[in-house]
């Protein structure tokens, strides 16, 4: 996770957010997407090497991750992203403050706190702030629209219980949380807003089709490689989210021959494609800041 | 009673059905055709002749007062800009590249559905044309501007041999695999370009090769026009008159001319002598143009921008001569044609700026045509050279600090903004073009400056002084220079 995809995209990344200003729509767009899928791959190979780290010593430590990108709504999203800090803030500030037991606007008032406070908890810096903010605002707007958007469901007759009412869900959150990760990367919020108009009013859909993306840092080959890498995290978090059982846990459960495959498979990966050794600047683990 | 409420309730059941399916169907329809739509609109060919029929589509009716037809010799050599600059003339250029004289006919029918000229000039060099049918991809260029009617299916019968009329006649299958070379113009409006917001047709030319002075000799014999060509030539004249509209043919001065083109220029001007219309062969004339055969031609083939220049400005002395013809200046339906005329004066002025040379010559245009300029200094660069020091101080670039800087100067005096001597970031964006300047500390504590306009770097020289002129007018980088410290500060593009 952390050096076949997310140091490769980081360049990427990097590339686009720096100079945010040289680029239009699909480049930020793009950006925006692939600091999605860093922040996951670095983080979650962050937590998972400390899961790991404390197997060995003989400690059991919480999931922190459960497939955030499958979920299906930003409460949802919540539930399976940094999930030891999500449960500290619920335990130690959100209940402490009421909770949802003192009706709606306090609770909608609750929940902006706990999100602004997550937001300053990354940094001393507004951009993360408005990060959080956006989080709590999702919330609200949620719980405030529930009604009407079921009013709205019944209405249109639209079956809830199919696989595409499923992916709108999975997609909106999806955006939504992208939309979001552009503050948490941004500078400031100032860079932030520029980069939204940007997508805005930029528009460069040609660059999907004559080859530029491949001067963001990434050529063919690299593309193809992180295209493929995300490919195995897909299916990786699908046996998740499907079989609701961690990776190691579902492998145990398979013959030696395709445990042996997979595990050896992986290694050869890192091997060969990581991002490491010489000519390559190491991206430090994002988190590790915080 | 039970039965009829019963017949009643699945009546109505069954019409709400109907309703709701009929609502259904419309929206999948609409839905549908406007993805199809606009996928077609993205994939379809935009060169040539294609958008100059698009635009013209788009003018209000009866505001053109002369309408030039013919090939790239019309739009390449006659200056929608000088007719418009020197006489006022509403002109629109309504041709596309090889347009053989049919396609030019459908083009006047399909023109003077909207437009009423009073005076149409016919460029007619493809009187030359020997083919009963050109390339397939002239084909396209000629015919695929126009709007769906009568004419543009008879422009494409009359184009395409009969066995492969219903592939041209089914656009989509000519172009639909254009996925792979999509690009910026494919999407915006307007092409993404400047040129296009106020176009007239014109497609002038900067380049220049220097070509002998073409001889031909006198006494050539006439050679007929082929049939195909003959009968729409014609049809041209007698369509113009019989709309009772005036019409002259031009033939424009090229390197290339050869014995037989001007054999079927006399045979043309014998038919146009049939209709009373006046034939202007300037070949003949080349010289009361002073066309001057080192400076003023593209290639063999066209005129450049001097040379159109001295066309233009010839043929509108003769339009406003001969015919009635206003000078609309200053009125306010007529502003796109002020437009238009300020932008290619404006790429006929830069490219002047291209072609100078001496570093003070260029320092004092700079600032004569108030160019936006970015400036920095790399390197070694310094002020200590006497050419560069002269044309830094007459920038008013004086507080030289350690190590270089960049500089950006509103038309070509105002200092907007200074990087220092450290790490600095600055960018600005104008409706059509993004601007930044980028200085980043490198690992041996030297610093690099990067120009970046529209997400391309400029940088000429690795050491000395970088320049990049930029015009607010066409939105174009107009010159990107550099005074070279490894070379005694010599001019390098």
């Amino acid at each position: 996770m952390k050096m076949v995809i997310s140091d490769r995209v980081a360049i990427l990344v990097n590339t686009v957010f720096d100079c945010y200003w040289m680029y239009g729509s699909t480049e930020l767009i793009l950006a925006a997407v692939g600091f999605t899928l860093q922040i996951y791959c670095d983080f979650g190979s962050y937590s998972l090497i400390a899961i790991g780290a404390a197997k060995i010593m003989g400690f059991e430590l919480m999931e922190n991750f459960n497939t955030p990108y499958f979920a299906r709504s930003i409460r949802d999203f919540w539930g399976r992203w940094h999930i030891s800090l999500s449960t500290w803030f619920r335990d130690y500030l959100y209940i402490p403050l009421g909770g949802n037991r003192k009706g709606n606007v306090r609770k909608a008032w609750n929940t902006m706190c706990v999100f602004l406070i997550s937001g300053l908890w990354h940094g001393a810096n507004w951009s993360f702030v408005a990060w959080g903010g956006l989080h709590g605002l999702y919330q609200i707007a949620g719980d405030f629209l529930k009604p009407w958007k079921e009013r709205v469901i019944q209405k249109l007759c639209v079956n809830t219980k199919c696989f595409s009412w499923k992916l709108l869900q999975v997609c909106v959150t999806f955006v939504l949380v992208v939309f979001a990760w552009i503050f948490f990367r941004a500078d400031s919020i100032r860079d932030a807003l520029n980069y939204i108009r940007r997508i805005v009013k930029r528009p460069t859909p040609w660059m999907l089709f004559n080859g530029e993306i491949y001067t963001l840092g990434l050529d063919r080959v690299e593309m193809n490689v992180l295209l493929f890498g995300l490919v195995l995290l897909f299916l990786v978090d699908l046996v998740r989210y499907k079989e609701r059982v961690t990776i190691d846990a579902f492998l145990m459960r398979q013959n030696l021959w395709f445990r042996w495959f997979v595990m050896m498979g992986a290694v050869i990966v890192i091997f060969v494609y990581g991002k490491y050794g010489v000519g390559f600047d190491p991206q430090q683990f994002i988190y590790f800041q915080f | 009673m039970i039965h009829s409420s019963l017949f009643i309730s699945n009546f109505d059941k069954g019409e709400q059905i109907m309703r709701k399916t009929g609502i259904r169907i419309v929206s999948f329809i609409i839905i549908f055709c406007f993805l199809i739509g606009y996928v077609n609109h993205v994939l379809s060919v935009k060169s040539g002749g294609i958008y100059r029929t698009q635009k013209f589509y788009e003018l209000e009716d009866n505001t053109v007062d002369v309408l030039v037809l013919g090939s790239s010799h019309a739009f390449a050599n006659i200056n929608t800009a000088v007719l418009w600059k020197e006489y006022g003339i509403a002109s629109y250029i309504l041709g596309g590249s090889s347009q053989p004289m049919w396609n030019t006919y459908f083009y006047l029918k399909e023109a003077l559905k909207t437009q009423t000229p009073k005076l149409i000039v016919l460029e007619g060099y493809r009187v030359v044309e020997e083919e009963e049918y050109v390339m397939d991809s002239f084909i396209i260029t000629n015919t695929y501007g126009m709007k769906w009617s009568r004419n543009k299916i008879d422009a494409i019968r009359t184009s395409v041999p009969e066995e492969r009329q219903m592939a041209f006649l089914l656009g989509y299958t000519q172009y639909h695999n254009r996925y792979t070379e999509l690009s910026e113009e494919d999407f915006l409006r307007d092409r993404g370009s400047k040129m296009y917001e106020n176009w007239k047709g014109s497609q002038i030319l900067m380049k220049t090769t220097p070509l002998e002075v073409p001889n031909i000799g006198d006494d050539i014999a006439d050679i007929k026009l082929t049939e195909k060509t003959e009968k729409y030539y014609r049809a041209i004249i007698e369509l113009a008159q019989e709309k009772e509209i005036p019409i002259m043919i031009v033939i424009s001065p090229y390197g290339g001319i050869v014995p037989d083109d001007q054999a079927l220029f006399q045979t043309a001007e014998k038919i146009a002598g049939e209709y009373g219309v006046p034939f202007v062969n300037y070949n003949d004339r080349s010289d009361l143009l002073r066309i001057n055969y080192e400076t003023d031609l593209a290639e063999e083939s066209h005129l450049n921008y001097r040379g159109g220049y001295k066309l233009s400005k010839a043929l509108g002395e003769y339009m406003v001569s001969h015919y009635d013809i206003s000078d609309h200046r200053g009125e306010t339906i007529y502003t796109s044609w002020e437009d238009d005329s300020r932008y290619l004066y404006a790429l006929m002025t830069n490219q002047q700026m291209k072609e100078m040379t001496d570093v003070d010559e260029i320092q004092e245009y700079i600032q004569e045509q108030n160019y936006d300029v970015f400036l920095s200094i790399d390197g070694y660069g310094s002020a200590d050279n006497e050419t560069s020091g002269k044309f830094l101080d007459r920038m008013g670039i004086v507080d030289l600090g350690y190590g270089g800087g960049i500089w950006y100067l509103k038309n070509g005096r105002e200092h907007i903004w200074k990087s220092g001597d450290g790490e600095a970031v600055w960018f600005f964006e104008t409706q059509h073009n993004d601007f930044g300047v980028k200085r980043t500390r490198l690992e041996d504590g030297s610093y690099k400056n990067e120009i970046i306009i529209d997400n391309q770097i400029y940088k000429t020289v690795q050491n000395g002084v970088n320049v990049v002129v930029f015009d607010q007018t066409a939105g174009e980088v107009v010159d990107s220079f550099g005074l070279d410290a490894d070379d005694v500060y010599k001019l390098k593009r």
